[in-house]
């Protein structure tokens, strides 16, 4: 999310003597930088790398992280999406992992040669030594780091709380990540990694799926659910339901409370102009109607003399026909024998039986008959048109998504994830314990 | 460059200080860009997990199993609880105003819908 970023270029950069380490938090979503000791990161941003072609000179440049859209129209971004250095939660992309690590040093403020501090990184749990190794070779050679230790985020975060009385030295430690979500857990203040246990669904699966939910609601107004802002409208306004089933019913029923619960987003929606007074030909037209209201015999008597008229004409269109003028080649455009078999009223009574099928808001004046048509020709279709939008049509209503998406971490089934959900993983993992933690287990 | 871009320092500049192999020198203009860095998959397979010991915990052998509890059953549509499932699309549905749009769907977002459980026709 824009507003947990911040990318400003740290200036205390030489205030740090060179025992101080460097901490950083490689995570899947954000990456965060700071030093040891402090309570905060320095820099966060988003851990995504993009490089598009500058429009005016036409240099690719590198632009790593979320930034305000308004700059990024100086790009072409077209062509290059943000890429991640991550496939799951395991880094396997170094060359953008490079990327990010020259903007996060960047922005620490990192002058001289080399990076003269020690390095702590996060990695996932039991992550492959293909993944470690590489980026050990990253650091050590490309920033002349002097020492790197690497652990995982969970196991740092526990041991924080257990300084802190908030956990005991033995204890459960889960954590939801972006991809994947583990469940760790701890004895006698260490992490015991043969009963840890992974499962692969994150904030990134919960985003998608409210993603393709909202634009299956609401496909007039998919182009607006940008990844970016589904992600914001999740943080906002989804939450988690103690009990799914009940929720559901709630909206079901449609219950008051449900109506509180139900969020709406009103889109930006210009009203159409007003109309206009009417013109010439309309007060014209309008008026003949009205005559015709008026002395419907007269009108009736037209009509009747105008049917004669053209089932005379059909008639002897129909015997010249007969009389084999077969090769005279088909006249009747679209289509030969429906059109023919129809007489004009019926065929327009037809026409305006489907016409009014579309025609919702327009009046019709049944009595009301164009000019027909002198020829078997059918009568160009009418443009269908549609009632105008109203201000509703622009609104989009989170009602049960707002729960319905993060219930797949509890139910990875939902999106076809066939493995154990967040509850069931803590039982999974005590059970995965040796038997020789047993009685860990029974306490 | 524009003025506000060069403010805003969005650009990655190309040459750092504190580095001592420049990008420009480790991956060379001109040469292919998709460098071939293996994925998870590969990565995974490299590793030869069956050479260790089964009891150590290694990246695959961490991952959780099935679920066993039962599967939750929602309406595709509306998300409420859905004891009813057409035979046709394969939605799940929850009551007879939503069969009516179930059927009335077109085959893309009856597709569409599937998919998101992961249970579309996948043409290999």
């Amino acid at each position: 999310m824009p507003f947990i970023s911040q990318f400003h270029r740290q200036s205390d950069y030489n205030y740090f003597s060179s025992t101080t380490p460097i901490v950083i938090d490689n995570g899947a979503s954000y990456f965060r930088i700071g030093w040891a000791g402090e309570t905060d990161p320095r820099v966060i941003f988003r851990n995504i790398v993009q490089r598009p072609r500058h429009k005016a000179t036409g240099e690719t440049v590198t632009i790593v992280g979320d930034h305000d859209p308004a700059l990024l129209k100086y790009f072409d971004c077209t062509r290059s999406g943000p890429r991640s250095a991550f496939d799951s939660n395991v880094v396997y992309q170094f060359e953008i992992m490079e990327y990010i690590l020259d903007f996060g040093f960047d922005r620490l403020g990192a002058n001289g040669s080399q990076i003269d501090h020690p390095i702590l990184i996060t990695e996932c749990v039991c992550n492959p030594v293909q993944s470690r190794c590489k980026m050990a070779e990253l650091l050590f050679e490309t920033y002349g780091v002097p020492s790197v230790a690497f652990g995982v985020d969970a196991a740092f975060s526990y041991k924080y709380n257990q300084r802190h009385g908030i956990c005991d030295k033995d204890g459960l430690a889960i954590c939801p990540g972006f991809t994947t979500t583990h469940v760790i857990p701890f004895i006698d203040g260490e992490p015991v990694y043969k009963g840890c246990c992974r499962t692969n669904i994150g904030g990134f699966h919960v985003t998608d799926y409210l993603k393709q939910l909202l634009s299956l609601k609401y496909p007039h107004h998919m182009a607006r659910f940008t990844w970016e802002k589904v992600e914001d409208l999740k943080m906002e306004h989804c939450y988690i339901a103690p009990d799914y089933t009940s929720e559901a019913r709630l909206f079901q029923k449609g219950t008051k409370e449900a109506e509180d619960k139900t969020r709406c987003w009103q889109l930006p929606w210009v009203p159409p102009p007003v109309e206009e007074p009417p013109s010439e030909e309309e007060i014209a037209r309008k008026a003949a109607i009205k005559e015709t209201r008026e002395n419907p015999e007269l009108y009736l008597e037209q009509m009747r003399v105008k049917y004669k008229e053209l089932s005379e004409k059909v008639e002897q269109r129909k015997r010249l026909k007969a009389n084999g003028n077969h090769s005279n080649g088909n006249n009747v455009p679209g289509g030969v024998g429906r059109g023919e078999r129809l007489n004009a009223a019926q065929r327009e009574r037809m026409r305006l039986l489907t016409t009014a099928a579309f025609d919702r808001g327009r009046e019709i004046d049944p009595a009301f008959v164009p000019k027909l048509d002198v020829g078997p020709s059918q009568p160009a279709p009418e443009i269908p048109r549609f009632r105008p939008l109203t201000k509703e049509d622009f609104q989009i209503l989170l009602g049960v998504e707002r729960f319905r998406c993060p219930e797949i971490l509890f139910h990875p089934n939902l999106v076809g994830i066939d493995q154990a959900g967040l509850d069931e993983m803590a039982g999974v993992s005590i059970r995965r314990l040796s038997t020789k933690d047993q009685t860990w287990r029974r306490d | 460059m524009e003025p506000e871009v060069m403010k805003a320092e969005l650009v990655l500049p190309t040459h750092l200080s504190f580095k001592r192999v420049q990008m420009y020198e480790k991956y060379p203009k001109g040469q292919a860009r998709g460098r071939h860095w293996k994925h998870l998959k590969q990565i995974l397979q490299a590793e030869n997990f069956q050479n260790y010991l089964a009891d150590e915990p290694n990246y695959v052998n961490i991952e959780s199993s099935p679920s066993m509890h039962p599967c939750k059953r929602i309406c595709d549509i509306t998300g409420f609880e859905a004891p009813y499932f057409d035979p046709r699309t394969n939605l799940r549905y929850a009551s007879a105003d939503i069969f009516k749009i179930v059927r009335s769907l077109p085959n893309e977002y009856v597709q569409r819908y599937l998919a998101l459980r992961n249970a579309a026709v996948v043409l290999k």
